[in-house]
């Protein structure tokens, strides 16, 4: 059948009539080969716009159509649903971009119309030769994988499971809870950070549809969209987590103490040990590089007094896979080390403690018991606070890390209350911008907390004043007074700013996703989809997409779970049509297109062996059309028939003999009805 | 191994006490530093204050007569040092300043391609001489005043030795002339103000200022109870003395003596402190303080 | 009184594009006003106009204050405010072009004499190719600071009899080509 083409111009409001001569475009593309009507029109994806194809579609039985407009990534999927409802196979549907490869980048209007009639010229030429194609459907598996137990894991496990879908969360630590189980109280509220935690925690070790690998991580992933294997390793705890009871007394008697992780090194804990007593699941694990048995074979006192025989030092790793359908990733952040700024003292004097070491000191349940006191157990009577650790700064962390103002106010109150001392915090501004953050600021400031705004330059003990003697010396400029000062203080906290976990490439090449320069994985639109990624089976909830309050990472993590589950809940996923095809005749097996293959879509085997593209993990991305020397993969869309005759069609547009078919101008307004 | 050695103007001045130090202790320790021929002025921080191109190319002038040789260039001056890196860096990275280097080298028949290597002469004792080969040379012997150990030493690096380069060390807490001290036997007595600006040339545009500044350097190295300050550099050695020249505080039996660090090394090895222009310091008998520090702390090790 | 207004006709709005311009100011448009600067530098507590102020000077256009104040000749290039910047900026690069530029626009205050100290520092070492600390301090002392320069009097007797005052200046043998390469590195300034 004779290809029989529509032509769409769009003049984009001023965004592209502003530069282009759409008339002239549309009038040229009258003449264009095969083009029986060409019209120009100013907002094709509008309701009219689109009725101008449909309806052309159907009276003039158009079977390809070129739509003069935008970029594909703006209104492909409308045009090819427009086409799609008149009858016309979506696939005959191409657009041509005249914005922002056109009008939006060319400086000569002249210049702008001649690009804009040689693409539409390609586009057509490569239009008569698109082939119709379908996508397949699959059945999305019904269960959701959420890596990382803190609270962004938490809220996105919960809430899938209670949209009635089956969860797998995995977490690395042996409890859940990450950071937030690690704070004292949240800002601005000052809510007990394990009071609001433990809740949900408990909720999750609960939940009939959430199976919680604990001390457990994502070790493959395999499959295709919706369709997904993980493969999990339960690290060897050398405890039988079906039979301890938690009851703990292995952990009373367990002779070895080694610094405690979770209090920052700053207490102990025994070789047998679980996170922090509201632990889910509340199983100890034994550390073996601490464990007397493991180290010289001597004491198993543990095994001896478990009622429950639930120590096992034969344990091994166990694998297990699951199927799931989406992956939610929640794998969290780390500090920034402070030992990078030697000028603060961080390790170098006792009293100088980072952030997470002063939630540890402050709160309760931890080394201190909640009294805060120096390394010398002494009442402190002056307390220096120290914004921006690691953040802001090129040779460190560039970005801002969105929290510490306000976790550093938060201190700053909860010093206030613990101690009689003067509180000084040295900012370089004040960021406030949450839903009662200023409100707390301002409770701050009439706390009598003393505001410096000068970054801190060093912390030194060189004392130039009798004041001095036998203190840590704050150095700032108090730049709004333009004055330099020296505080003498007896206690030094950091707001050590956050970073990507360290092994944050890893995961990321693990799932395929995309790392920013910061080491924070890339969110499929800044603006639009913070939760999505570049696979529309993988979401992102909180401070592994980016440093965020707890507020943003809840809401992030029920963003991503929102995803998933509707995802899941159309039961199936639609499989890329356009994909990569291999001509066995001229395949040499060099097996090139294998090894470049970005999803690992292609591989050789069968009898006689052959080199085939997994249609399912096809993207049609093309790397394989494109690397192949004998020639021999042909991409979707981009053949050679394709692109040659768009070539063609490039220079063509010049010196157009008139057409006297039935071809027709039609002037820019509404469809004839 | 032979290296080319770029004194630096002080040395051949004020800090006459330095060079003869590091000729004593290199020809003993048996290593050619030959001076490089026809150098001229590196510019220190002065002449960049007025001209940029003419401070860079006169560093540069240095490391075009250094380069055919092939040899490394060694400077005990840590500004030296500076410009001369500084130099170097900016040849290296290509662009205007370097062409401007470039042409003005070729006028006076210099071309200069960016291969010559600078050390300075803390770094180049720790990492290409070594401690070790140091360590052989320390002498035992019961030879008053040669022998360190008991001895409280500060390392006092100032600012251009690590800022804004700091090469093989760090910025914050640097390490290179600590390992020295204890190489030789002696105690560190590392100091707060260890990486303090002594005030470099505002002893001389400003001196209150400057005699301000090198006073808290001195005032910490006593809070570190240091019998002896040693220097990286000729203007913090000869600045450090002057502090302590015009301040009846250190005057008398309480002077602080600051040596070069060739000084401390040569003492150690048994070098006679003539040799190492101990009397070239403008605080008097500083060998005869040391005699006595040595007398009182560790009598049993000079034997007497 | 005295009205403390800045009208911003009266200002160079240019001047901080000119700092930035140059290949010392890459980094200048950056800067957080934090205070790093000025907290870290040995001399900023006697200064009127800390190095942070000087930057936020410079970006109010105050072309006159910032090349009349007394700061970049207070600068003993210690460095450790280029090294703590957060933004890195080249600091004490800064205030060397600084210098510069207020001795070439004639705008050095009266406060400071440094910029005769380094004058004739470059002078001795254009005509002799080294330093001869005797001729510099003579120089220098002599025209700014002539009482100090008597009561250094026992200094110069004790360098003297140590034999570290050097009378005779050295000179770079190959004086032509010297010579050659000075005249045309100045040539070349601009």
């Amino acid at each position: 059948m004779a290809p029989r083409i529509g032509v769409y111009v769009c003049h984009c409001g001023s965004n592209i009539a502003g530069k282009v001569d759409v008339k002239a475009v549309a009038e040229m593309s009258k003449n264009l080969p095969n083009v029986v009507v060409s019209r120009e029109y100013q907002f094709m994806c509008s309701d009219p716009g689109q009725e101008l194809i449909r309806q052309d579609i159907r009276e003039k039985n158009l079977n390809a159509v070129v739509v003069a407009a935008c970029s594909p990534l703006m209104h492909e999927k409308t045009f090819r649903g427009t086409c799609a409802s008149a009858g016309l196979n979506h696939y005959r549907m191409q657009m041509a971009n005249i914005r922002e490869h056109c009008s939006w980048v060319t400086e000569d209007p002249v210049a702008a119309t001649e690009k804009a009639k040689a693409i539409v010229a390609g586009t057509v030429g490569k239009v008569r030769y698109l082939r119709p194609l379908a996508e397949r459907e699959v059945p999305v598996i019904q269960s959701v994988l959420v890596v990382g137990g803190g609270i962004a894991g938490i809220q996105a496990a919960l809430q899938c499971a209670d949209a009635g879908y089956k969860v797998y969360l995995v977490e690395r630590n042996q409890s859940i809870g990450g950071h937030m189980a690690m704070l004292d109280k949240t800002f601005p509220t000052l809510d007990c950070s394990a009071c609001i935690l433990t809740p949900k925690m408990v909720a999750v070790g609960q939940h009939p549809n959430i199976k919680l690998f604990a001390y457990s991580e994502v070790e493959g992933i395999s499959g295709y969209a919706g369709n997904m294997k993980a493969k999990i390793r339960h690290k060897a705890a050398y405890v039988d987590f079906e039979k301890c009871n938690g009851c703990g007394i292995c952990q009373e008697k367990c002779p070895a103490k080694v610094p405690n992780e979770f209090e920052q090194g700053r207490g102990q804990r025994r070789a047998i040990y679980t996170l922090f007593a509201q632990a889910v699941p509340n199983k100890p694990v034994i550390d073996r590089a601490a464990c007397t048995y493991f180290k010289n074979g001597k004491c198993r006192a543990c095994e001896k007094l478990c009622k429950r025989s639930a120590i096992d030092f034969e344990q091994q790793d166990g694998v297990e896979e699951v199927d799931v359908g989406a992956i939610i990733l929640a794998t969290g952040h780390q500090v920034f080390d402070a030992s990078r700024m030697p000028q603060y003292g961080y390790g170098k004097y006792p009293d100088v403690y980072s952030s997470l070491e002063f939630e540890r000191m402050v709160n309760a349940s931890g080394f201190s018991q909640g009294k805060v006191r120096t390394s010398e157990g002494k009442e402190p009577e002056s307390i220096a606070i120290i914004h921006c650790t690691g953040s802001r700064d090129q040779r460190y962390n560039v970005y801002c890390s969105e929290v510490c103002c306000m976790y550093s106010l938060k201190f700053a109150h909860l010093l206030h209350e613990h101690t009689h001392a003067r509180i000084y915090n040295f900012y370089i501004d004040m960021r406030c911008a949450g839903k009662g953050y200023e409100e707390f600021y301002d409770r701050l400031l009439n706390e009598g907390v003393r505001f410096v705004r000068g970054k801190v330059a060093g912390v030194t003990k060189d004392a130039r004043d009798a004041s001095e003697q036998g203190k840590l010396i704050i150095q700032a400029e108090d730049t709004l007074t333009g004055v330099i000062r020296r505080i003498p203080v007896d206690m030094v906290i950091l707001a050590n700013g956050l970073e990507s976990q360290k092994d944050s490439g890893e995961i990321g090449r693990l799932f395929g996703i995309s790392r920013n320069k910061a080491g924070f994985f890339i969110e499929q639109h800044p603006k639009l989809n913070p939760f999505g990624t570049s696979n529309n089976c993988i979401f992102i909830a909180g401070t592994c997409a980016g440093p965020k309050d707890i507020p943003y990472t809840v809401s992030q993590a029920s963003a991503a779970a929102s995803g998933a589950i509707t995802l899941l809940n159309r039961k199936n996923a639609l499989l890329e049509a356009v994909g990569a095809h291999i001509d066995a005749d001229m395949c040499s097996k060099c097996l090139t297109c294998v090894s470049i293959c970005p999803y690992q879509a292609i591989s050789m085997d069968g009898e006689p062996q052959t080199v085939a593209v997994d249609e399912t993990l096809c993207h049609g991305c093309g790397t394989c059309a494109a690397g192949c020397p004998a020639g021999a993969i042909e991409a979707d869309n981009f053949n050679d028939e394709q692109i040659l005759h768009e070539i063609e069609g490039l220079f063509s547009w010049e010196n157009l003999p008139e057409k006297e078919s039935e071809a027709e101008l039609v002037e820019s307004g509404a469809p004839k009805k | 191994m032979k290296y080319l050695y770029f004194p630096g103007c002080s040395l051949e001045g004020t800090s006459r006490g330095y060079e003869e130090s590091v000729s004593a202790v290199f020809s003993k320790l048996g290593i050619t530093l030959e001076e490089l021929p026809d150098w001229n002025c590196c510019g220190s921080t002065s002449v960049i204050a007025v001209n940029k191109v003419l401070a860079m190319v006169l560093a540069a002038r240095n490391l075009a007569l250094a380069e055919p040789s092939g040899l490394q260039l060694v400077t005990p001056c840590p500004s030296c040092w500076l410009e001369l890196t500084k130099a170097n860096n900016v040849v290296k990275e290509g662009g205007k300043l370097a062409e401007q280097i470039k042409e003005a080298l070729a006028a006076g028949g210099l071309t200069y391609n960016g291969t010559t290597t600078v050390r300075h002469l803390v770094e180049f004792l720790v990492n290409e001489v070594g401690v070790d080969r140091i360590k052989q040379y320390v002498s035992n012997q019961k030879y008053v005043g040669n022998v360190l150990s008991g001895l409280r030493i500060a390392p006092y690096y100032g600012c251009q030795i690590v800022r804004p380069y700091a090469e093989r060390e760090d910025a914050y807490n640097p390490q290179n002339m600590e390992k020295l001290i204890e190489a030789l036997g002696a105690e560190a007595a590392p100091f707060e103000l260890k990486t303090a600006c002594c005030s470099g040339a505002l002893m001389a545009t400003r001196k209150n200022v400057g005699l301000d500044m090198s006073r808290q350097i001195l005032r910490s190295t006593k809070e570190a109870k240091a019998d002896i300050v040693v220097s990286a550099c000729p203007l913090c050695q000869l600045n450090l003395e002057l502090a302590q020249f015009r301040n009846s505080d250190f005057a008398g039996k309480n002077e602080l003596p600051i040596l070069s660090i060739t000084q401390m090394i040569g003492l150690a090895m048994g070098i006679a402190p003539r040799e190492l222009g101990l009397s070239r310091s403008i605080i008097p008998g500083v060998a005869k303080t040391i005699t006595n520090m040595q007398k009182q702390r560790a009598p049993a090790a000079i034997g007497g | 009184m005295k009205q403390r207004v800045l009208f911003e006709g009266q200002q160079d709005t240019g001047f901080l594009d000119e700092i930035a311009a140059l290949p010392e100011g890459e980094r200048v448009l950056s800067c957080l006003q934090c205070g790093t600067c000025s907290a870290t530098c040995p001399v900023a507590p006697l200064l009127e106009e800390p190095p942070r102020r000087i930057f936020a000077m410079i970006r109010a256009g105050m072309r006159k204050e910032v090349l009349g104040s007394l700061t970049p000749w207070m600068c003993s290039s210690c460095y450790e405010c280029t090294v703590r910047c957060p933004a890195q900026i080249k600091i004490t690069e800064i205030m060397y072009a600084l210098k510069r530029k207020a001795v070439r626009e004639g705008m050095v205050t009266h406060e400071a004499d440094a910029h005769k100290f380094y004058r004739v520092f470059t002078d001795v070492v254009c005509k002799y190719g080294r330093m001869n600390e005797m001729i510099l301090l003579l120089r220098y002392m002599m025209f700014n600071h002539p009482v100090d320069l008597a009561l250094q009097m026992p200094v110069g007797i004790r360098m003297f009899s140590i034999g570290t005052l050097q009378i005779q200046p050295h000179k770079v043998k190959n004086q032509d080509s010297y010579n050659k390469i000075v005249q045309k590195a100045l040539s070349l300034e601009e």
